[in-house]
């Protein structure tokens, strides 16, 4: 396999088998270190005691190679105003996680991929709600995990006596292409992206496009974000498909060779070089990923 | 046989223990504000059941806003199952994906993905009278219970027949979709299509086996196990074959008893006790059947 252009990398990691066994976890960290990811959106909804194990192991074994993890979850309705209690209680259970264990055993982060657009039918009818409830949600999320749990302090400091959890965000690249999401929150009208960035750490923008250049190529379409995320000292990773056979055949490599996709990984990673806005990339996901490059 | 029917999920009695306390436990939101903690196990067209530690309760789809699971993946289904009930096919199959993400190996993910392609198939050729299909095509004709439709008729020799059903079978569920308390046009609807197409027919059947003279012993060759989709036959020996059992099959009721919440040990040993009398085994099996030529 050949190695990929410098990163740094990202990956998704969805099913949570993956870190369930002393097996899965080499695997998984043999393959980040062959592949220089060095910061995983691991899949980490469920807290049960033996998946608690799972995760502990799992942390050890990455912060030992310096890999930072992120535990992820979402869900459209996450957005939804009414149900902010949910991802609230699923951040609560991320931080009580990481109270109960020694620092090598604690999450870096929580990112969240909630995806509003994908309740169609009220995406469609009220997207300003959805996107309304999703910039609330993810200041609450900020609040929640900048709060001194002994003072109730909230602010963008230590966390008692731990660096507060990251907070990351997928939105789709067109959050600001298309004017008609721009929208007024806290007194500022902009696309829920550019809000987004105010309230999170980083944002992953899924710019999912098998090319790198052109006015609809990968580049292009997350210039905007890259360029607002300096603008407020953050970064933005840019993430990239895998899967194969999706359609339309232009959002993944997955139909195309490891060297194609280093190729256009370079030509991103060199129109971005130097720039303080720019995180690298974040692939999704790990199995599509590991398939795409055993075919290659 | 995994989860033969849509959502159907079997449990043992230690799980409503757990649920009682908010781990654990899916959670159910009514329009009213109201919620309900259980575990939700049987969805239907217009009812869910849930099991709660006050038993088993039917809630009524239209008094219910939103069903949040335990499982993310099943979040996921849940949702892309209401997509595809809006007609979004593009977000359901966004949907089923991030579930297949989620469990790569869940058949009930997986079925629903082939639900939609089923779906999109019928779309483009709906027949006008797909009860007049089954019963001209297929050899089949449905009668409506309080439940599941039963087969009422199948001709000899038909389709049907060689596929597998018998007169007096159930049709519980298509591609994991259940079949149970929808009108015979809606059953019929998705049950046929178009002609060389697949569909997997979950259905239910009475077998009663003759078990000889065995008392207080296991019968020879015969045993069940607890899959996680319940008690299921692990193997049929010679009296359950010729009873018509195979191994797989779910087993849903034992002399009428339903065994969702029936420990191992004692579903073993009713089967045991069982004399010349007979005992009564009420299964769930899937068969994927060809549509039939002029099933269109």
């Amino acid at each position: 396999m050949a190695e990929p252009p410098p990163g740094p990398y990202a990956m998704w990691v969805w099913d949570v088998r993956h870190v369930a066994t002393d097996a899965a976890r080499g695997q998984l960290v043999t393959f980040c270190r062959a592949q220089r990811v060095s910061a995983l959106y691991l899949s980490a909804y469920q807290f049960s005691p033996a998946q608690t194990e799972h995760y502990r192991a799992f942390l050890r074994q990455a912060h030992r190679e310096g890999i930072v993890v992120h535990a992820l979850a979402g869900d459209p309705r996450w957005a939804l105003n009414r149900y902010h209690s949910l991802p609230l209680a699923w951040v609560r259970q991320v931080m009580a996680f990481n109270d109960e264990g020694p620092p090598e055993e604690r999450f870096d982060g929580v990112h969240t991929d909630i995806e509003p657009y994908l309740l169609s039918r009220q995406w469609m009818e009220r997207p300003a709600q959805l996107i309304g409830g999703l910039l609330d949600l993810h200041e609450k999320v900020r609040d929640l995990i900048h709060t001194d749990p002994i003072t109730g302090v909230t602010a963008p400091a230590v966390r008692g006596s731990q660096r507060p959890l990251r907070l990351g965000v997928d939105v789709p690249f067109w959050f600001d292409d298309d004017p008609t999401y721009r929208i007024q929150w806290r007194d500022r009208v902009l696309p829920p992206s550019h809000h987004l960035l105010d309230v999170a750490d980083y944002l992953t923008v899924m710019a999912y496009r098998n090319y790198a250049e052109g006015s609809e190529g990968v580049i292009e379409l997350s210039r905007r974000e890259l360029e607002y995320a300096e603008q407020v000292g953050k970064f933005i990773v840019i993430g990239q498909e895998t899967q194969p056979d999706l359609f339309p055949a232009y959002v993944t490599y997955g139909g195309s060779s490891a060297a194609y996709l280093r190729g256009e990984l370079e030509k991103i990673a060199e129109a971005y070089r130097d720039r303080p806005g720019f995180g690298g990339f974040a692939i999704h996901h790990y199995e599509s990923y590991r398939e795409f490059l055993e075919k290659a | 046989m995994k989860k033969p029917e849509g959502g159907l999920t079997p449990l043992a009695l230690a799980l409503i223990v757990a649920f009682a306390s908010s781990a654990f436990a899916d959670e159910v939101f009514f329009t009213s504000g109201q919620t309900l903690k259980g575990l939700v196990v049987e969805e239907h067209v217009d009812r869910l059941v849930v099991s709660t530690v006050d038993g088993e309760q039917v809630i009524w789809r239209h008094d219910v806003d939103q069903v949040f699971f335990d499982d993310p993946e099943r979040n996921y289904l849940y949702l892309g199952n209401e997509a595809l009930a809006a007609g979004d096919f593009q977000a359901a199959l966004t949907l089923y994906q991030k579930a297949i993400h989620m469990n790569p190996a869940w058949d009930d993910a997986r079925d629903a993905l082939r639900r939609l392609d089923d779906r999109q198939r019928r779309t483009a050729g709906a027949a006008e009278r797909p009860e007049r299909v089954l019963q001209d095509v297929w050899g089949l004709t449905l009668a409506a219970t309080e439940s599941y439709p039963v087969l009422s008729a199948v001709a000899p020799d038909s389709a049907a027949a060689q596929a597998g059903l018998q007169a007096g079978d159930a049709l519980v569920a298509a591609w994991g979709e259940s079949l149970g308390y929808r009108s015979l046009a809606q059953v019929a609807q998705r049950v046929a299509g178009p002609a060389g197409t697949e569909v997997k027919i979950t259905f239910q059947r009475d077998v009663t086996v003759l078990a000889g003279a065995v008392a207080n012993a296991p019968w020879p060759g015969f045993g069940v196990t607890m899959a996680p989709e319940g008690l299921t036959v692990s193997e049929v020996g010679v009296l359950g074959a010729a009873a018509g059992l195979q191994v797989g099959d779910l087993v849903v009721a034992l002399d009428g008893r339903p065994t969702r919440y029936l420990p191992l040990g004692q579903a073993r040993t009713a089967i045991a006790k069982t004399k010349t009398a007979g005992l009564r085994f009420q299964i769930h099996r899937y068969l994927l059947i060809l549509r039939p030529t002029g099933s269109s």
